[in-house]
């Protein structure tokens, strides 16, 4: 990491690629010193946070009419000087004012050093630094709903709240040790007891929020199981609205599993199709297949198994058992595929699908079914927890639960002001009030340039 | 008289006294200058020693070789445990003790220690050349040192106050000193003024003790000091309590309180209020607790511990004669406040040497303190460091993680408060390791070197050899069922379906090992009680050794920053955008270690990211 300020980064901040426009930004003490070498006038003459039109040259020669967002320190991002200059997207143009800004003495910005500037200059701290990571890596509008919320602070006051309730209870216990001497008692065991209750529950009210982060973070996975040639690849295909499997009338053609992204409903779905189980295979390319489908049961949040229905209503039920076993939290329904080619009268209910690849028959069905699914899931949560975070509450609640333990047992207050400062300490981890060198590395070692 | 000296200690107080022991003993020609030789070691408060955090102090004082603790058992009229209600982190030692004996002892030793002069005089400058102290001046002449330890208490422009009348001195009926804070604050020391107060003391013949509660020592009696082979407890103490009179009383002299008329400008210490102050802050409080104790077996007066006051003569009377028991009181010595000089202790290094002139260390209530504990402490730790540097010692430092003498020098030094500071058990981050049955262990390697255990090495050593075996081999002691159960039915536990570790029948609340000891063959070896405060001392290593050994954990994490050094003269007006607050924080109190600068009010953890970052460059 670069720690050093003084000198003045700059970075293209849009994603390589052809694009109308492009998007560069350039921080720092020199940003205006650097970009009125390349301009026909004095960008600083303009009023801070105004944007102004113009070409852009190099020794003269104009390279593109651009637009300049110009923003005056420290009422910045980064609290330096920042310029950000529009261009046209492609590969040349935005290069070539890239090249131009670094031979007139600005650097190359490395990942997520403008974030950092931020934080050093106290624009940011490390949870809503964290944040904008999360924002940028988002990949459903859902969750950039949560995240939005904890770059403005919402998360931050939910923990500092908790923070204070432990805080006070905490001194009271220290308190009430220092004064042991005079007989007074500050807090009563009941009273203990029933606060540490609630700052168990609170903690873990923040946790359970975790799981529906991680799947709005990086999506619901939906697996396709089945026995070989139930048709599971067609149904991924059609599902996906175009091309993705090999698709061959020769069971046991996906021997690896294909994954793939699509929306539904707003939010991210990985769809994945897996191997054909086949409990009497000996092609080894095929078994290590069949148990990469198994590793990726535990992953699932729903799991269709796909039957094929001229085999019978019931050739696949011990698929369902083995998916129930592995994963008792998933989402388990029939998908009997080839519908088509029976005659009996047939009914969905609400783990039962019939569907027909060929005729394009219960899709809609299949897609009800897992938007049904996935809606039981809270996703306008405040916040949106990364590992991180939960790990540290994670270990807030074990010294919470220890700290209650104890209380019931009757331990006394010194020991369980012990458990407390712990519980303290974590908190503080969270949110930055406690000095932590790791964690200034961690947050912006996973930053994306530009940023 | 000569007129040069390695050491020089001004004050003869508690911190004094192991100053000038302790560079004595090192081998500095020491003085020990008093403006009343008699006085020395006068208990000017509560005749007591020890108490809540302030008992492990003294621990801690015997393990580093101070004297504290064997004048406290020689003098001592009863000893008790505090807070054995708790847990095994906060119990303290506390005597009561002989007003007179204690000088008495501790004038005994200082006339024993050699090289060691006693000087009775008043200092009246302090003579420093291109910020190195030179020596002093008394009486007119002359004196030259190479290290001056100042242990002025509260004499320093001392003034008494009761309610509005307000004479000068340091102590009631012993004059104060003037000269000294003017001639250091010419040399750029920072100084303020605090106040501390003292109750009445009434005659013991006046009070009717029937309406009172008896308070007894601990049976048998456990002495301070590893040395002490064995204190008796010589007298009882009288509890009894204030009442909704003695407040409605007391509310009425309130006008003419020096605190509350802001005749005392000084701050007062929050934890050992005045009974004034106490009524004013728990409003709610009907009642508080008085402690009768009585200052010596050859005197019939009795410290009135819990109502300090520095209210007007006729309040305070009428106010005590609401008491249970103390209807008919005769006061011998009326309650009074003393304001005194103190110099804001951010001005030194951990060493307790001043940072601004070399050779100048201050230990005790002119650092900002209260309590005669935390005087002795740091006048040891003063004494240590000056005799080091005069004879190529390493200094001394006690970090948060070694003791609480290392938790106060840290506040003192980084906290720097406007009101007189007072150990704490709740101040120590690791106080489940900082005990004070363990001050030996923790303490002894680090300070063996300056030799001031002597006869102490065989103790520690058997006592820790023997601590070990103990726990080693206890922990491969089974207990068979029905013993097991029957230990468990005598105390209530639930009872077990098979044989038992020893270790984890220790585990549960209610077990001790000397209960197993007394109710099975098991422990036979460590029968006896000399063998008692091991054996103690074990179970507590096994009943909590889980949070031992997570502080051990949070310690080596601390010890990091600790050990991340910031170097000296470090300009941290150059750190880039640091806040206005923490940059004038960290030049002020210069920070030796990131571990410290973390520490300082105000400093927060991304002014902390800053320093690194810098420091990194």
């Amino acid at each position: 990491m670069h720690f050093n300020t003084d000198e003045t980064i700059c970075s293209i901040i849009t994603p390589p690629g052809l694009s109308g426009v492009a998007l560069l930004r350039i921080s720092g003490n020199d940003a205006s010193t650097i970009i009125n070498k390349h301009i026909h006038f004095n960008i600083t003459e303009k009023s801070s946070h105004s944007i102004s039109y113009g070409i852009f040259y190099n020794n003269d020669i104009p390279v593109d009419t651009i637009t300049l967002f110009w923003y005056k320190g420290p009422h910045s991002f980064t609290g330096q000087d920042i310029i950000e200059i529009g261009c046209h997207g492609g590969f040349i143009v935005p290069e070539q004012i890239l090249q131009c800004l670094i031979s007139s003495g600005a650097r190359r910005a490395e990942p997520g050093e403008f974030s950092l500037r931020a934080f050093l200059n106290g624009k940011l701290d490390l949870t809503q630094a964290e944040a904008i990571n999360d924002i940028i890596h988002l990949q459903s509008p859902a969750a950039l709903e949560s995240a939005s919320k904890q770059l403005i602070g919402s998360f931050k006051k939910e923990i500092i709240s908790l923070k204070d309730k432990t805080e006070k209870l905490f001194k009271y216990l220290i308190l009430d040790f220092d004064f042991s001497q005079e007989n007074i008692q500050l807090v009563s065991h009941d009273t203990l007891v029933q606060e540490l209750t609630i700052l168990y529950t609170v903690a873990q009210s923040f946790i359970r929020t975790f799981d529906s982060a991680k799947t709005l973070r990086s999506g619901y996975n939906v697996l396709l199981l089945g026995h070989p040639n139930a048709g599971k690849s067609s149904l991924f295909n059609v599902l996906l609205g175009y091309s993705r499997s090999i698709i061959s009338p020769i069971p046991g053609t996906t021997r690896d599993f294909v994954e793939a992204s699509l929306l539904i409903d707003g939010l991210h779905v990985n769809l994945i199709d897996t191997a054909g189980i086949h409990e009497n295979t000996k092609d080894i390319i095929e078994i290590e297949g069949i148990s990469l489908s198994m590793n990726l049961i535990n992953k699932a949040s729903i799991i269709c198994i796909v039957n094929d229905i001229t085999c019978g209503i019931h050739n696949s039920d011990h698929l369902y058992n083995i998916a129930k076993e592995l994963n008792s939290d998933a989402d388990i329904c029939f998908i009997h595929n080839k519908a088509d080619h029976i005659n009996d009268e047939f009914s969905n209910d609400s783990h039962n699908i019939y569907s027909s690849v060929l005729s394009n028959y219960g899709l809609q069905d299949i897609l009800n079914y897992i938007s049904s699914c996935m809606s039981k899931t809270d996703i306008h949560m405040s916040f949106l927890l990364n590992q991180r975070q939960v790990d540290l509450l994670k270990e807030y609640q074990n010294h919470i639960f220890s700290a209650l333990e104890l209380a019931k047992q009757g331990e006394t207050t010194d020991i369980l002001a012990i458990d407390l400062r712990s519980a303290l300490d974590s908190l503080g981890l969270i949110i930055g009030t406690i000095y932590n060198e790791d964690l200034l590395n961690d947050v912006f070692a996973s930053m994306c340039i530009g940023k | 008289m000569t007129n040069s000296f390695d050491v020089i200690v001004i004050g003869g107080g508690h911190a004094g006294i192991e100053a000038c022991i302790a560079t004595a003993k090192m081998g500095c020609n020491t003085a020990l200058i008093s403006m009343s030789v008699d006085t020395i070691g006068r208990l000017s408060c509560n005749p007591s020693i020890g108490g809540s955090a302030k008992g492990h102090l003294v621990k801690e004082i015997d393990a580093i070789g101070g004297v504290m603790p064997l004048i406290a058992d020689r003098s001592g009229l009863q000893f008790k445990m505090l807070n054995t209600s708790k847990g095994p982190a906060i119990w303290s030692p506390r005597s009561q003790n002989d007003k007179y004996l204690y000088p008495y002892y501790a004038q005994q030793i200082l006339k024993e220690t050699k090289n060691l002069t006693l000087i009775e005089g008043t200092v009246s400058q302090i003579l420093c050349e291109n910020n190195n102290i030179k020596g002093i001046v008394l009486q007119g002449e002359t004196i030259y040192c190479k290290a001056l330890i100042l242990c002025g208490g509260t004499f320093l422009n001392g003034k008494l106050y009761t309610g509005q009348e307000v004479t000068e001195g340091g102590r009631v009926q012993e004059k104060s000193a003037k000269g000294l804070s003017d001639s250091l604050s010419t040399f750029g020391l920072e100084i303020g003024r605090l106040k501390t107060g003292t109750p009445p003391r009434i005659y013991s013949s006046s009070v009717d003790f029937s309406k009172t509660n008896i308070e007894c020592g601990d049976d048998p009696p456990i002495p301070f000091s590893h040395k002490s082979q064995q204190v008796k407890n010589s007298i009882v103490c009288y509890s009894t309590h204030t009442n909704e009179n003695t407040h409605e009383i007391l509310q009425q002299g309130f006008i003419d309180s020096p605190m509350f008329t802001g005749l005392i400008t000084g701050r007062g210490p929050r934890y050992c209020p005045s009974i004034e102050d106490k009524i004013y802050r728990f409003q709610d409080r009907t009642s508080h607790q008085i402690v009768l104790e009585p200052e010596a077996l050859q005197s019939n007066t009795i410290y009135v511990n819990g109502f300090s006051t520095s209210l007007p003569k006729d309040i305070q009377e009428r106010a005590l004669k609401t008491i249970p028991g103390l209807e008919n009181a005769i006061i011998e010595k009326y309650g009074y406040a003393v304001e005194y000089d103190f110099f804001y202790p951010y001005q030194l290094h951990y060493t307790l040497e001043s940072r601004k002139i070399n050779g100048l260390y201050m230990a005790g209530q002119i650092n900002g303190t209260s309590g005669y504990e935390e005087a002795a402490s740091q006048g040891l730790i003063a004494g240590i460091n000056a005799a080091s540097k005069i004879k190529g010692l390493p200094e001394l430092i006690l970090s948060r993680a070694d003791a609480y003498i290392g938790v106060m020098i840290d506040d003192l030094v980084n906290k720097s408060s406007d009101e007189p500071y007072r150990i704490f058990t709740s101040l120590a981050e690791y106080r489940l390791l900082l005990r004070q049955d363990n001050a030996f262990e923790r303490l002894y390697d680090k300070t063996s070197v300056y030799g001031l255990h002597t006869g102490s090495q065989v103790y520690v050593l058997q006592r820790l050899r023997s601590k070990n075996k103990m726990l080693s081999e206890i922990r491969n002691i089974k207990i068979d069922k029905e013993t097991a159960n029957t230990i468990y039915a005598s105390v209530g536990e639930s009872i077990t379906k098979e044989s038992e570790q020893l270790i984890s029948m220790c585990k549960r609340p209610a077990i001790t090992l000397s209960l197993i000891r007394e109710n099975s063959s098991a422990l036979n070896q460590w029968k006896g009680t000399t063998f008692d405060s091991i054996l103690k001392q074990a179970e507590i290593e096994i009943k909590y050794e889980g949070y031992i050994a997570r502080h051990l954990v949070e310690i080596s994490k601390f010890k990091e920053l600790e050990n991340k050094l910031i170097p000296d003269n470090y300009d941290f007006s150059r750190v880039h955008s640091l806040s206005k607050e923490s940059k004038e924080k960290l030049m002020k109190i210069k920070p030796i270690s990131i571990g410290q600068a973390s520490r300082i009010p105000g400093v927060s953890p991304t002014d902390i990211s800053l320093l690194v970052i810098a420091l990194k460059r």
